[in-house]
């Protein structure tokens, strides 16, 4: 399983990697990207991949705009935003914080993400989100192992498996 | 008195932002009567469509003004005269502010209260230099206006337009789609995976919100946990205060878990969530064993089909509505052209021949495919059978060929099979230790021995004497 993580200068992919290793979960490679423009062609590499995409001043119009296309050809990529904080909170001295936290949520939810990270110190309902797709991709595997050859399926059931061979 | 008869503009929006009063500036400087504008529900501060004959479009204060502070900003009519005039205004908060804390204690996740604002506008209307040099220092007016356009292209993106088709089924689902728009009552697609229900859904909001103002809130059922359930539903209880009138939708409701699937119907049941909802669900056809989105024959739980199937639409197939194929593939063919060099025109006849003899497993999605395929194959302005995919060609192929009667399974003889097998490696197991072996299997020494001696394992006693 991979993260496919978007993002102009390396500060969430490695607080991502510490939030792995704290879960537990090791297993996760991390593959950063500078550019949406990237984003595609890794995506048609490893269709299974989870895509992680930070979002700030500068990219905010792009992200919205492009996100709906790639949920066009694949629907279930589960993805996730990690939000500039500081974007949200200094351009607003007239307006709370938690006012443009939630229409900026709400706007990138309806674009496509699944979930909206404010701080890369909390990280835990992202990784969440990656071990329910890994379930969801194990067991799509299985039932496609199991539907390519049933008697394989049978005879793997089968108790004391030959080892050695 | 002082502020009917004052010079300037004057008007108060409630908390819920209606107009709740205006003075004879402001009715003048719009061009209406008073009673025209009183009551009138003024919309998030931002450019209003130069075509619109709306007035009040631009008149919304700021959302700080309406979270308690006091603001500046800009407000903006559409005149009689069709002209878009822009004026600079002050917005006084009318009630203090007030805070509610949740359990987070973040300050980022305090509850939005809105109150009412009086809002004074300026006599004199801004110049276009003033105007850029207004909204390019007051960054709320941009993130308002990036979110009002990007919901403005969503809603062009699922125009009830874009529900293509003519056949009967089609004009039943469009049908269905005008009215869910219309009621705003709970929904729940069924259809097959890949024949647009995320798309129908979307369809339905938009065509609801036609000032592109609600938010739309999608789960994906596949992936959902308890803990982004309770947040989305925290998050739709915080807008409730302003507006209440976005739209939860689930994907794929029947991949929820039945803990899930009990947590959501009791929120519905309970009011917890105001908001209308949307569920989409799949419909597997029989005898169809593909998976989709991951898992397979999950169950919707029976309380949350009755709450959310006040209306039901139910997706026609592809198959059952071939007649529509060659509108959608050409309505692909134009999107593929769209931003690409290549151009290509339209489909050769033989072409859609070919697409109408398709079963269509994949639904439009698998359509959508086959045509983008199809068009970067294309070295010409059209369409032809060559330029199409080759699962196409396999698919024709094997139908038009006679089917094979099914194999006979001799039954004897395969659990004849698994059971040599079985005793084989029990055997192995154990050593070649047969009491041992007959213990693994469940069986008594002797009837372990004769087993071994018919299925030609080991050789008779009366063998093993002579």
């Amino acid at each position: 399983m991979e993260w496919i993580v978007c993002e102009a200068k390396p500060r969430w992919a490695p607080a991502l990697r510490v939030a792995c290793i704290r879960n537990s979960d090791s297993t996760r490679r991390l593959r950063e990207v500078r550019g949406l423009a990237e984003i595609k062609q890794q995506l048609l590499l490893r269709p299974a991949a989870l895509l992680a995409i930070e979002v700030g001043h500068a990219n905010f119009t792009e992200v919205l705009n492009w996100l709906p296309g790639i949920r066009d050809s694949l629907p279930n990529v589960p993805t996730a935003a990690l939000l500039d904080f500081s974007w949200v909170h200094s351009e607003s001295p007239g307006e709370m914080t938690s006012t443009r936290i939630w229409l900026v949520e709400m706007a990138l939810h309806e674009a496509g993400f699944d979930h909206v990270s404010t701080s890369p110190r909390r990280l835990r309902e992202v990784i969440e989100l990656g071990s329910r797709w890994a379930a969801v991709v194990a067991k799509q595997q299985a039932s496609e192992k199991a539907t390519e050859s049933s008697l394989a399926d049978l005879w793997a059931s089968l108790p004391w498996q030959p080892t050695g061979h | 008195m002082l502020l009917e008869d004052a010079a300037r503009p004057i008007y108060v929006v409630s908390s819920d932002r209606k107009i709740a009063y205006c003075n004879r500036g402001l009715a003048e400087w719009l061009g209406v009567d008073a009673g025209h504008v009183i009551g009138r529900r003024v919309e998030y501060h931002s450019e209003p469509d130069a075509t619109g004959t709306e007035p009040l479009f631009g008149l919304c204060p700021p959302p700080g003004a309406l979270d308690g502070h006091e603001t500046k900003g800009t407000v903006t009519c559409v005149q009689r005269n069709s002209r878009l005039v822009h004026r600079r205004a002050q917005f006084i908060p009318l009630i203090g502010k007030q805070v509610r804390t949740n359990q987070d204690h973040s300050a980022m996740e305090d509850s939005r209260h809105a109150c009412s604002v009086m809002a004074i506008v300026e006599t004199a209307n801004l110049s276009a230099e003033e105007l850029t040099q207004n909204l390019s220092s007051e960054s709320p007016d941009e993130l308002h206006r990036a979110i009002r356009r990007f919901r403005r292209g969503q809603s062009g993106r699922f125009a009830p337009e874009t529900l293509l088709g003519e056949s009967p089924v089609m004009q039943r689902v469009r049908a269905q789609v005008e009215c869910a728009a219309s009621s705003k009552t709970n929904v729940l697609i069924v259809g097959r995976c890949g024949s647009g229900r995320t798309h129908l859904a979307k369809a339905i909001h938009y065509a609801s919100d036609h000032e592109h103002q609600y938010p739309l809130l999608p789960l994906n059922g596949t992936v959902l946990t308890q803990d982004a359930l309770r947040r989305t539903v925290a998050k739709l209880q915080q807008a409730e205060t302003a507006i209440s009138r976005e739209t939860l939708l689930i994907m794929n409701v029947d991949q929820l878990s039945a803990d899930l699937q009990t947590q959501l119907a009791e929120m519905l049941a309970d009011k917890q969530i105001s908001a209308c909802c949307i569920g989409t669900m799949t419909e597997q056809a029989s005898g169809d064993d593909r998976p989709c989105d991951g898992q397979n024959g999950d169950q919707l739980d029976p309380l949350l089909g009755n709450m959310l199937s006040t209306i039901t639409i139910r997706v026609p197939r592809l198959i059952d509505r071939l007649e529509d194929v060659p509108l959608m593939a050409q309505f692909f063919l134009e999107s593929c052209n769209q931003g690409n060099t290549k151009q290509v025109g339209g489909l050769a006849p033989e072409t859609a021949d070919l697409l109408a003899l398709y079963t269509w497993p994949g639904e439009v999605a698998e359509l959508k495919q086959v045509i983008e395929q199809a068009h970067a194959n294309c070295p010409g302005h059209r369409i032809e059978p060559k330029d199409l995919p080759d699962v196409i060609h396999h698919a024709l192929v094997a139908a038009s060929l006679t089917h094979r009667p099914p194999e006979p399974v001799d039954l004897d003889a395969f659990l004849q099979r698994v059971e040599r097998e079985l005793v084989e490696r029990a055997m192995q197991q154990a050593n070649g230790n047969k009491t041992e072996a007959a213990r693994l299997l469940g069986l008594s020494r002797p009837r372990l021995y004769r087993r071994l001696v018919q299925l030609g394992l080991t050789e008779s006693p009366e063998h093993q004497e002579t």
